[in-house]
């Protein structure tokens, strides 16, 4: 039996709105993952005490209000604070173009904006866990 | 890979909470991995005396808003706590969404709490061993008591709380009728229900009807504002403490035997005085006297139906028997019970924390093993175990 991969999908940030990361949560269940889903309004610290809990391979971080440029490099520190850097963080929401890059060379893995097939984030996931 | 499990196991024993993850997602795969774990902890010597609580109930009747707010009480009495969350997986794909931890809101700085969320992964026979080992690291690694939140649907979910020493079942208000068509097995495994959300209406009702079919502890509670916690808490170390004591009892049935009273030893001024009772009175014939130099006394045995008094007189005013008269006058001096073998009983008391004067058998009259039991351990009765061939 090949291993399960747990993943942690988190909504950081203020705005109350979670219908995206539950649809991508969903998806990425019928894609055989195990999503642990923290629900809304997560601080970075809260996130990244429940990846290690969790053990999971990797976090996915919904951010749709605009905070981008300071939550994931903020979950990247702690996650290194933790000897965790192994685990693979990426994101999706509204992001600028331009804001890509600073965020890739701040390590994260990808970024899928609106209109990214599921599909494309569960083979993104496989791969960067080596399954 | 043995080498790194020992390092892993022993990192989480100090207290890296990423070490005791990884232990659980081992212990969790089952396997190889799994069992190596296992031998880690087993070679600790691991005694499971940690508490573990199981909460079952419908979806959406509020375990995990209640696991919350008890594993809070719990922690704030100076207790860690564990809390294993199980959640349905996909019969489809085998992937699951664990949502349970939706509910946590403890700080995040706060060492006290680990939660662990667990997918039934089609509950193939692994989902309790995959529980009570997650539970055992948990232990191990200091945390007490453990909470397992299950979804109370399916033989897997049941098995899980049924192993635990004390299992709540969660209700909600608005049952009402529905209480005689719930599930039967539901009911049967709860030692305490919980009405949740007691803070809506018709709690009271549905509490009623509960305590009118049941004879477990029915407590409102709501996990919400935290009415009742306090209560809840409270009848639940009640139910583990019982829970704990069956358990000893029930691994004392398995070894040591007791067979029956064997004697009641009496304390008397002079045996030829006594026997005109026990003869003259109540017909009870003496069966041949003898002396136990050892023990200042000289015994007569008066064989009464399966068992024996025994009628006890001091040979020297500082023997056993003489004090005994001193202090408190003739009377009961000892009851003894017989068992079928009388080092293993012993050792199996003291190992109990049992108070012994004899910790070997010695020689007893009537070619009998015995031993005592201080009073302090039985209750204020001078117990004597008693072997006979
Ligand atoms: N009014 C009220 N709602 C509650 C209470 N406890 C839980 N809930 C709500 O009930 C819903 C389900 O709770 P959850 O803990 O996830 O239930 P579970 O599926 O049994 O784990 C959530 O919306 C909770 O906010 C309570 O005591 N009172
Ligand atoms: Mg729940």
């Amino acid at each position: 039996m090949s291993k399960v991969i747990r993943i942690l999908i988190a909504k950081p940030g203020l705005d109350g709105h979670d219908r995206g990361a539950k649809v991508v949560s969903r998806a990425l269940r019928d894609e055989g993952f195990e999503v642990i889903y923290t629900g809304l309004r997560k601080t970075p610290e809260e996130i990244v005490r429940a990846a290690i809990e969790e053990d999971v391979s990797a976090i996915g971080l919904s951010i749709l209000s605009g905070a981008h440029n300071h939550i994931f490099p903020r979950v990247i520190e702690l996650l290194k604070q933790e000897n965790a850097e192994d685990i693979i963080v990426f994101g999706g929401g509204i992001i600028p173009d331009e804001d890509i890059p600073a965020l890739k060379e701040a390590g994260v893995k990808a970024i899928f904006t609106p209109g990214a097939t599921t599909a494309s984030i569960a083979d993104f996931i496989r791969e960067a866990c080596g399954a | 890979m043995n080498w790194d499990i020992d390092k892993l196991v022993e990192d989480a024993l100090a207290g890296s909470r990423r070490s005791l993850s990884k232990c659980i997602s081992l212990v969790e795969n089952g396997g190889a991995d799994a069992h190596a774990v296992r031998l880690v902890l087993d070679k600790l010597g691991q005694r499971k005396t940690a508490k573990r609580i199981g909460l079952t109930g419908p979806p959406g009747s509020g375990k995990s808003t209640l696991v919350n707010k008890l594993a809070e009480a719990f922690a704030k009495d100076g207790n860690r706590v564990g809390i294993i969350a199980v959640d349905p997986s996909s019969p489809y794909s085998g992937g699951a969404i664990l949502g349970d931890r939706v509910r946590m809101d403890a700080p995040s700085e706060t060492t006290d709490i680990f939660f662990r969320s667990m997918g039934n992964r089609g509950a193939a026979g692994g989902l309790s061993d995959a529980c009570a080992g997650a539970a055992d690291v948990l232990e191990a690694c200091g945390y007490n008591p453990i909470l397992i939140e299950t979804v109370g649907v399916g033989q897997s979910e049941i098995e899980i709380v049924r192993h635990a020493d004390v299992v709540i079942v969660v209700m909600v208000p608005g049952l009402g009728d529905e209480i005689q068509s719930i599930k039967a097995g539901i009911l049967e495994i709860g030692d305490v229900f919980a009405v949740n959300k007691c803070d809506l209406p018709g709690a009271d009702r549905t509490a009623h009807e509960l305590r009118a079919v049941l004879s477990a502890p029915v407590v409102m509670v709501s996990a919400m504002n935290g009415e009742g916690i306090e209560e809840l808490v409270k009848t639940i170390s009640l139910l583990s403490q019982t829970a704990r004591q069956k358990k000893l009892l029930k691994e004392s049935e398995l070894k040591m035997k007791t067979l029956k009273i064997d004697h009641v030893g009496i304390a008397v001024n002079s045996i030829e005085e006594s026997l005109g009772f026990y003869e003259g009175m109540l017909g009870i014939k003496a069966e041949g006297v003898e002396e136990v130099a050892e023990q200042k006394v000289k015994v007569a045995f008066l064989p009464c139906g399966d068992s024996e008094l025994e009628l006890l007189e001091s040979t020297s005013p500082d023997g056993p028997v003489a004090r005994f008269i001193e202090k408190n006058g003739e009377g009961v001096q000892h009851i003894a019970i017989r068992v079928d073998d009388i080092e293993a009983a012993l050792e199996e008391l003291k190992e109990k924390g049992v108070r012994l004067i004899d910790e070997t058998p010695r020689y007893g009259a009537g070619g009998a093993s015995i031993a005592f039991v201080h009073p302090k351990s039985a209750g204020g009765v001078l117990l004597e175990l008693c072997e006979r061939k």
